[in-house]
């Protein structure tokens, strides 16, 4: 029996594609076609506990700080995986490992939002406009959009999610695809007459016939997308359920359609309050399967992993020591994570503010180095190759104040 | 059979009016019900047309008077879950104890479903078919601004009563008892986990309960009343948490678990009984009062009249309300007391609430838009579990909204491209389907119920635009016309 993860590593034979080998996992078609530079962007709502998953293992704070949760040494029990001598890895992020291997992945640690804002709401607001007015009323990535410099699909920008996260609010077209969608879904009206009709229904408003026109479009292109990919499977392999089956349709569908230049997905419940356990535990659980799909997504690129870049993200970090319930409250700097062909990964990047009393923010919380905005104006740059004025369009109002090295 | 005599009936009752000559602008009738119900129905339109609009506000303010009808009597007599005392459901249904293998929490998730299942067709039969519209419009509101979630451990099972013991009886009464309610049923403490929050240096300090933990503390001040600008400050969600401390649970030797889940008791043993400071305030340490005395401070703050009031605004009126309506809306608040009636009043007599621009202007949630589907149509829905799963492919299960700031009620949240297909995927449902499961027995001997067009446009007042009436005029098939109206702008919007 063909596992899914097989199937897809013959899928390039089937679908007559000659592919190159480039080293760190990655593909190239040899093809004509300019390679599609995409951006994915995975948002952890809740406050992911970043000490527990870049964990700083050689501040003795770390473990003072954190009698019952702290994740142990490399070696020992339930310990983190060694990543450059000073870091290590949650365990249950194993799957990741590969990609740390061949340096395609890297962290910013000790980054974030420059305010004291600790909450959740507003402070996925503030990062989800990349804007610390927080009634600013559009997502960056909807103004990413409008500065892209090709479109060679009829879908640049696609969110999972019933909901449109604040994140791709704004003016330009973005296609919503739910969770559920599927294979067999119904792309659309059986019968072009209908769909005359709803298309009459709506010409007089001009928001609704955009989000109409995009939403048959993208439905259709998607279900068709998923079709293909069924077909080429000999129609098994369904996908898994929860995020990792989420990362595997995203990929099936950029496999077909190279052309969606950008996706978000968010997956919720990193708000750890109670019992977040260590290697093993509540947040262990839910880390092993964010793990998972993205090595999911990534293996499931194929080649195209070497044109994207993965951002994971989340609102802010939390306390440095836990609670009195085995848990941690709502704290300020969090690592960024960056996964992909471009990126100079094997690395640590950021500079570490240290976890001792007099190093924390307001006495309690890891201290940010690095602005969450100068992550994303240096990921847009190394990928998009995009200049300041570009820039200034997409992150307004905000200068980097320091270099990251962030893409080879 | 039960149910599909009782599906029939129900649906009668949308529509059993005796039409009566205009008396009021169709416009502003249709404008009202859209805002103060979930959706008009030909019977409502009517209804109102005979009363006039003021005696329908005041009507709709006065929950109390309004009996439900036999139909719905009966139906809701039939979720005998939705009666019980917390104390009985504990007993029932809560796991046995803490560290169940996953076989046996699964189990234990079995049993309870019928708990979830009922509450959630309890909350559609009232949304659907209850005149006390404004009522029920008011629980949801409140549910989602005092939002918890059925995943979290026990809140399967208490939440039910949370809703219906802490927030119904008090939709439209004083703020603070709303706030007292609240912050003292189990199905809150569980979820923003207070009733494990301890002083660490208490005599009872051990185990799982070894500290603070400023969870609830920081959402009563930030969702709950002031605001996340409203003046407070990281050292008062301390404090706040501080004076929380052994707020929690029923506790002791003598108590079994299921009593331990069902009440909410003060654990001095667990408390700070320090002194402190809090919002500028100096608050005494003296056990359970301290929690009073902070909860009194802050629901009079300033910024708690005006967050309160922007929210009911937002739901209510526009999704960014104009400054003058929240401030008019505020002064009634602190000038009643919290008397949230009279805020509500002050609101729908406004000249904000009645500005054109401000109508048909807020993009429906999938709970609004599906409810507002089945009022407008009469359609019958047989099985309302299947009407739950729709509204959930559309993005709104009931009770699951996993974070506490609840679903929102903003176009922004809600108007996407997926959202609109979605609803004429629903619209088509509504007017071809039976909300009937594929294998239900009954699937062969009910058929789809007509539904008659010429009432569906006449409840909606003179609000279909031109291009909306032609479209559905040339329409060929006469089956496609109610899809057409469902799907309107004029009707995804309200």
């Amino acid at each position: 029996m063909l596992t899914r993860r097989q199937f897809l590593q013959s899928i390039a034979v089937t679908a007559g594609y000659y592919m190159l080998p480039l080293g760190k996992g990655g593909f190239a078609f040899a093809s004509g076609m300019p390679a599609q530079k995409r951006l994915i962007v995975l948002f952890l709502r809740g406050a992911v506990d970043g000490l527990s998953v870049v964990v700083p293992y050689r501040e003795s704070d770390y473990y003072g700080k954190r009698p019952n949760i702290a994740l142990a040494l490399p070696g020992q029990e339930g310990g983190v995986i060694d990543l450059d001598g000073s870091f290590g890895l949650n365990p249950s992020l194993a799957p990741l490992m590969p990609y740390w291997n061949n340096k395609s992945l890297a962290f910013v640690h000790a980054c974030g939002i420059p305010t004291n804002i600790r909450s959740h709401f507003e402070a996925q607001d503030i990062i989800e406009t990349a804007s610390l007015d927080s009634v600013h009323p559009y997502g960056w990535m909807n103004t990413l959009v409008g500065v892209l410099p090709d479109k060679h699909s009829s879908i640049a920008a696609l969110s999972f999610s019933n909901k449109l996260p604040k994140i791709f609010t704004g003016t330009n077209n973005v296609a919503t695809v739910s969770p559920g969608l599927k294979a067999d879904s119904k792309p659309g009206f059986d019968n072009p007459k209908l769909e005359q009709d709803f298309a009459s229904l709506y010409a007089g408003n001009s928001a609704l016939n955009g989000l109409y026109n995009e939403g048959t479009k993208s439905r259709a292109q998607l279900v068709d997308d998923l079709r293909k990919e069924m077909t080429a499977s000999g129609g098994g392999a369904p996908f898994p359920d929860g995020f990792p089956g989420q990362a595997a349709k995203l990929a099936a569908m950029i496999r077909q359609d190279p052309g969606i230049e950008i996706a978000f997905m968010d997956l919720g419940g990193w708000d750890t309050h109670v019992n977040q356990g260590n290697g093993k535990g509540q947040l262990a659980e839910k880390l092993d399967k964010l793990g998972v799909g993205l090595a999911t997504l990534a293996q499931d690129l194929g080649s195209e992993y070497s044109n994207t870049t993965i951002m994971v993200i989340s609102e802010f970090g939390r306390t440095v020591a836990e609670n009195g319930n085995k848990g941690t409250d709502h704290g300020h700097g969090n690592v960024v994570w960056l996964m992909g062909g471009g990126v100079n990964g094997g690395k640590v990047h950021g500079s570490w503010p240290g976890l001792a009393e007099n190093q924390l923010f307001e006495g309690r919380d890891l201290a940010i180095t690095t602005d969450f905005r100068t992550v994303i104006i240096t990921v847009l740059k190394g990928q998009f190759g995009f200049d300041d004025a570009t820039i200034a369009k997409v992150i307004p109002n905000f200068t980097p104040n320091s270099d990251l090295n962030l893409f080879v | 059979m039960r149910n599909l005599l009782l599906a029939s009936c129900l649906s009668v009752l949308l529509f059993n009016a005796e039409s009566l000559p205009a008396a009021e602008d169709p416009n502003q009738v249709l404008h009202l019900l859209n805002r103060i119900t979930y959706g008009p129905t030909p019977f409502e339109q009517a209804e109102v047309q005979r009363i006039g609009m003021s005696a329908y506000i005041e009507q709709q303010l006065h929950p109390e008077n309004i009996p439900d009808s036999q139909q719905l009597q009966q139906a809701l007599a039939a979720l005998s879950t939705t009666r019980e005392s917390l104390y009985e459901l504990s007993q029932q249904y809560l796991p046995p104890e803490e560290n169940l293998s996953p076989d046996e929490k699964k189990a234990a998730r079995q049993k309870a479903k019928i708990v979830v299942d009922e509450m959630r067709e309890a909350k559609l039969l009232r949304a659907i078919y209850s005149q006390a519209q404004l009522q029920e419009l008011m629980v949801d509101f409140w549910f989602n601004h005092f939002n918890v979630f059925v995943d979290k451990g026990p809140d399967r099972i208490l939440i039910g009563t949370y809703e219906r013991d802490a927030i119904r009886p008090h939709t439209m009464g004083k703020f603070r008892d709303l706030l007292e309610a609240v912050s003292h049923h189990p199905a809150m403490l569980v979820y923003l986990d207070n009733y494990l929050n301890t002083d660490p240096n208490s005599m009872a300090a051990r185990g799982k309960k070894n500290g603070i933990n400023e969870n609830y503390a920081r959402e009563i001040m930030e969702l709950h009343t002031m605001g996340v600008n409203g003046g407070y400050t990281q050292a008062d969600v301390t404090t706040l948490a501080h004076i929380l401390t052994g707020l929690g649970l029923g506790y002791g030797p003598r108590k079994d678990r299921a009593e331990k889940f069902s009440e909410v008791a003060f654990d001095p043993k667990r408390h700070d009984f320090s002194s402190k400071e809090f919002l500028n305030t100096p608050v005494y340490g003296r056990g359970e009062q301290e929690i009073e005395q902070a909860l009194d401070m802050i629901a009079n703050q300033p910024a708690t009249a005006h967050y309160i009031s922007y929210k009911i605004a937002q739901y209510f009126v526009t999704d960014n309300p104009p400054e003058t309506l929240v401030k008019a809306m505020a002064d009634t608040f602190t000038r009643t007391g919290g008397d949230i009636r009279s805020v509500l009043s002050t609101m729908l007599y406004s000249k904000e609430f009645w500005d054109p621009k401000n109508t048909n202007n807020k993009f429906k949630s999938p709970l609004r838009y599906a409810v507002s589907a089945i009022r407008l149509s009469g359609a019958p829905v047989y099985d309302m579990d299947v009407l739950h799963q729709h509204i959930q492919q559309m993005g709104e299960p009931l009770y699951a909204c996993l974070t506490p700031d609840g679903y929102a009620n903003v176009n922004d949240i809600w108007l996407n491209s997926d959202a609109l297909l979605k609803r004429i995927d629903f619209a088509r449902v509504t007017v071809n389907g039976k909300f009937l499961k594929k294998d239900d027995s009954r699937q062969s001997s009910v058929k789809p119920t007509e539904v008659s067009l010429p009432s569906m446009i006449s409840a909606m007042g003179g609000l279909l635009s031109a291009n909306t009436q032609k479209t559905i005029n040339n329409a060929e098939q006469p089956k496609i016309k109610p899809i057409l109206l469902l799907s309107s702008p004029e009707f995804v919007y309200y």
